[in-house]
């Protein structure tokens, strides 16, 4: 068949375009090079749904970040998933500072915002050093699981009638009387319009669609993640620098707690882990708060967020109307999705039909746990096969973690991790040396030799 | 339902403590998240078990089946499997189990969780997050469980007994173990285990070295490691590659003890009495979820201790005593129990590490100015647990306990 719509990339802003062609009622594939959606950019990041007064006034950024945080609790609703406006506090002792960015947020529309002192201050933050002395307080922020929400946007779409495919490699893409033909090495799909969204491999499909290239940058953010605790109840900021927002210590929607991330530009695309980067937050978070639960850490990691200029690019292709293009989507493009996406299907791609109504998508979790296979996040065997059998079936180790939590605890999967590839390989018909963690060739276990 | 004594965990320290309550007349329930007693023991299909408790030299599963029958012919004791204890309260156990959430009415809880392996997340490992990159122990549960090998080329991270185990059993499996990496000055194994593990095999052992960075594209396909300065710094100049696909970390193990209520006292440990009794009435704690032990044979024993009187407590035969406390020097990192009870007749023995190596020494137990313990060691090292038996009758008040001569 042809497709109305092909969306390449299956990142928040992917899922987020798929979910909303599907809502018009249009035929829409959703094509992913990774074994699972959300393994890019949109499993790294803080999980923030920002308020919406950083990005300059009149930016794509600043409007898409107030309108999709307005969207954000909506949807989430609607796709039974966490979300909660936990609330931001940038805090510093350069008051003009702190009212500039006030300011800057009312200008983009921001509400209840708000310039609160010491006392106040540690109220909301006991943790905080005594020498911190006020703070911009929006409470409209909030977190949500950046890949739950990614996964939901999908599942919901698959349900809705949407097709996808997992493991997909681009191999080249030709038009033809209006019709793309998107082959991998063993497959073609086609498709009457195409959205860009490849987010680091955005230049690659450009290429491939004979349309605009960008300067794609990477910027790496390390960040450490600590066990459930209530260490911090909202996110934290320091004042922002030309680099980005700063570290910043914040709950997770699960009730960890993330500190991160750094900033540092890097020429390849590269998620490890530093000792520079690691004490860089050390540091900064030892600074500005007391009491920090490091006996709690369970892990680092790195996001890569891909920039190309200071401001998103969500625009129709110049070289061909029937390609639309989404690039640079850095912060706050987790709180944006919704919204580009909505403007990229009302507005770029002109469905102005009244969103269909959607069937609703069930969670994993079930009353009837079965064994407990992750003791550290009192996971069930049939939570786990569950997601297993899912609209999007996970499959990989880290499929699984994402979507349940199994793994996501205080022993890291030191536990549970080979009864997860157990319980993939008799659901899934695989032998247990076939489990992988992530990627292709990401096996768990030795294969042999190669 | 109702019973007298709970045991949580049907390890060697879970399996010895219902067994002890049993014996004092109590009504017990041993609770277990696996579908077998045995616990940890199951995946330790060497032997060097059970040369202290049963006199002759077992293996682990072997050690497990043991205790595992006494268990089963005692008609004071239910196991319950496939049950995951969610938490507890004071007279209430709370269990998951397949069927759903089953409330267990209790006059005393023996919690004997076991402990779990520290992660690559806890030391700050550097580099990506790489499949190939697992704990020692998870890597002997694929071996020995799952028939399957973690990798062909290995780097063992971390001296304690399950990486040096590893070392060995890798090595039997045809797997290559390129380089054991220990950041301290010694290991904190078993000296057998060095000598048969490691030299028996011709590793490579390096003491003051640590890995520095992990990488690879999908798997692992090497490290960089380093040697580290006195504050376990790597020297960056010192930095070397070596080609691996597979890292095993034993770099120590953490009680799992999150079921203790939040007003259970911790200091360095959960702390208890003599008794293995903790500060809140009726909960008695055991085996490596209270301290790590180098033998399964002294967990047994630390468990026939939390049995007994957990048993009687149930029975309301717990006597009350005056209680006092063990202080140490700064040759002795620990001390088991914190406190005693001031009884009049009998012996209690008390556990220790030393924090440094030690040869031809004294230990000794002093209460007031009075040494009422002493026993000479050939050989202390902080990879082997001490121990030393005093009597209740000389005991008056605080004790200190030292290494001298």
């Amino acid at each position: 068949m042809t497709y109305d719509y092909a969306v390449i990339g299956g990142g928040i802003i992917g899922t987020a375009i798929f979910n909303k062609i599907i809502r018009k009622n249009k035929s829409c594939i959703l094509i992913e090079r990774e074994l699972d959606i959300a393994t890019g950019a949109t499993k790294a990041n803080s999980g923030l749904v920002h308020a919406g007064f950083d990005a300059e006034t009149g930016s794509l950024k600043a409007k898409f970040n107030v309108r999709g945080n307005y969207l954000i609790e909506e949807l989430a609703k609607e796709l039974n998933i966490p979300f909660k406006r936990t609330g931001a506090l940038v805090v510093g002792n350069d008051l003009e500072k702190l009212n500039n960015l006030k300011t800057r947020g009312e200008n983009n529309g921001v509400k209840e915002l708000e310039i609160i002192n010491r006392d106040k201050l540690k109220e909301l933050v006991p943790n905080l050093k005594e020498d911190i002395k006020y703070a911009l307080y929006a409470k409209t922020a909030g977190v949500i699981s950046p890949y739950i929400f990614a996964i939901a946007l999908a599942e919901e779409g698959v349900i809705n009638g949407g097709d996808f495919k997992l493991g997909f490699e681009i191999t080249n893409i030709e038009e033809e009387k209006n019709i793309f033909k998107i082959y991998s090495k063993d497959n073609i799909i086609e498709a009457k319009k195409v959205i860009n969204c490849a987010g680091a491999g955005f230049n690659e499909i450009s290429k491939f669609l004979k349309v605009e290239e960008y300067p794609i940058k990477f910027r790496r953010g390390e960040y450490i993640v600590l066990d459930k605790s209530e260490f911090v109840k909202l996110s934290i900021f320091p004042l922002p620098t030309n680099l980005g927002k700063g570290i910043l210590a914040t709950p997770t929607i699960d009730g960890n707690i993330l500190l991160g991330p750094t900033a540092e530009d890097i020429e390849d695309y590269n998620t490890e882990t530093t000792t520079e980067g690691i004490d860089k937050i050390l540091g900064y978070i030892n600074s500005t708060f007391d009491n920090v639960p490091l006996n709690k850490t369970i892990r680092q990691f790195s996001g890569i967020r891909v920039s190309c200029g200071e401001d998103f690019v969500v625009e129709k292709s110049k070289k061909n109307q029937n390609v639309v293009l989404v690039a640079g989507i850095n912060s706050p493009g987790l709180s944006s999705a919704p919204a580009i996406a909505e403007f990229v299907v009302e507005e770029l791609f002109e469905e102005k039909a009244q969103d269909k109504i959607m069937k609703r998508r069930s969670p994993y979790f079930t009353e009837n746990a079965g064994k407990i296979i992750c003791r550290c996040e009192k996971i069930g065997e049939n939570e786990i096969i569950n997601a297993i059998n899912a609209p999007i079936p996970a499959i990989t180790v880290d499929a699984i973690k994402r979507r349940v939590r199994a793994g996501m605890g205080r022993c890291q999967g030191g536990q549970c991790m080979l009864e997860v590839c157990k319980l993939i390989a008799r659901n899934k018909g695989l032998k247990l040396e076939d489990i992988k963690k992530e990627s292709k060739n990401s096996y768990i276990m030795f294969k042999g030799e190669n | 339902m109702k019973t007298d004594v709970v045991v949580i965990g049907g390890g060697p320290s879970g399996m010895s403590a219902a067994l002890k309550a049993s014996e004092q007349g109590a009504k017990v329930l041993l609770v277990d998240v696996e579908s077998r007693l045995g616990g940890i023991l199951n995946q330790c299909i060497h032997n060097g078990f059970g040369l202290k408790h049963f006199k002759e030299e077992l293996t682990g599963p072997e050690y497990a089946n043991r205790l595992a029958n006494e268990v089963y012919k005692d008609k004071n004791i239910e196991v319950k499997l496939n049950s995951y204890v969610n938490y507890i309260d004071k007279n209430k156990v709370f269990v998951l189990t397949e069927k759903g959430q089953e409330i267990i009415e209790c006059s005393s809880i023996i919690l004997s969780a076991g402990a779990r392996e520290r992660t690559s997340g806890e030391i700050y490992l550097k580099g990506k997050r790489l499949a190939g990159v697992y704990t020692a122990g998870t890597a002997q549960k694929m071996v020995n469980f799952y028939g399957k090998l973690p990798g062909k080329k290995i780097v063992i991270l971390g001296s304690g007994d399950i990486g040096l185990i590893m070392a060995r059993r890798m090595t039997l499996e045809g797997a290559e173990v390129k380089l054991v990496l220990e950041i301290m000055g010694h290991s904190s194994g078993l000296r057998r285990n060095i000598r048969q593990c490691i030299e028996d095999f011709n590793i490579p052992l390096l003491f003051n070295h640590t890995i520095t960075k992990v990488v690879g594209d999908e798997r692992v396909c090497g490290v960089y490691y380093a040697e580290v300065d006195e504050n376990k710094k790597p020297k960056l100049e010192t930095e070397k590659y070596i080609d691996c696909d597979c890292v095993l970390l034993s770099v120590g193990l953490i009680p799992e003890n999150t079921l203790l209520p939040k007003q259970t006292l911790r200091e360095k440990f959960v702390v208890v009495d003599d008794e293995r009794q903790t500060s809140v009435d009726g909960i008695f704690i055991c085996g490596n979820v209270l301290h790590i032990h180098d033998l399964a044979d002294n967990a047994t024993e630390e468990g026939e201790i939390a049995g007994k009187f957990a048993g009687l407590y149930a029975l309301n035969k717990l006597k009350k005593y005056v209680k006092v406390i063990i202080n140490f020097s700064n040759k002795i990192s620990y001390c088991m129990p914190k406190l005693v009870n001031k009884k009049t007749e009998g012996k209690f023995t008390i556990y220790m590490r030393a924090n440094n190596n030690f040869i031809k020494k004294f230990i000794t137990v002093k209460s007031g100015d009075n040494i009422i313990a002493k026993k000479f060691c050939v050989g202390i090292t902080t990879g082997e647990m001490q121990e030393i038996e005093v009597e209740y009758s000389k005991v008056n008040g605080d004790l200190y306990v030292d290494i001298e001569g």
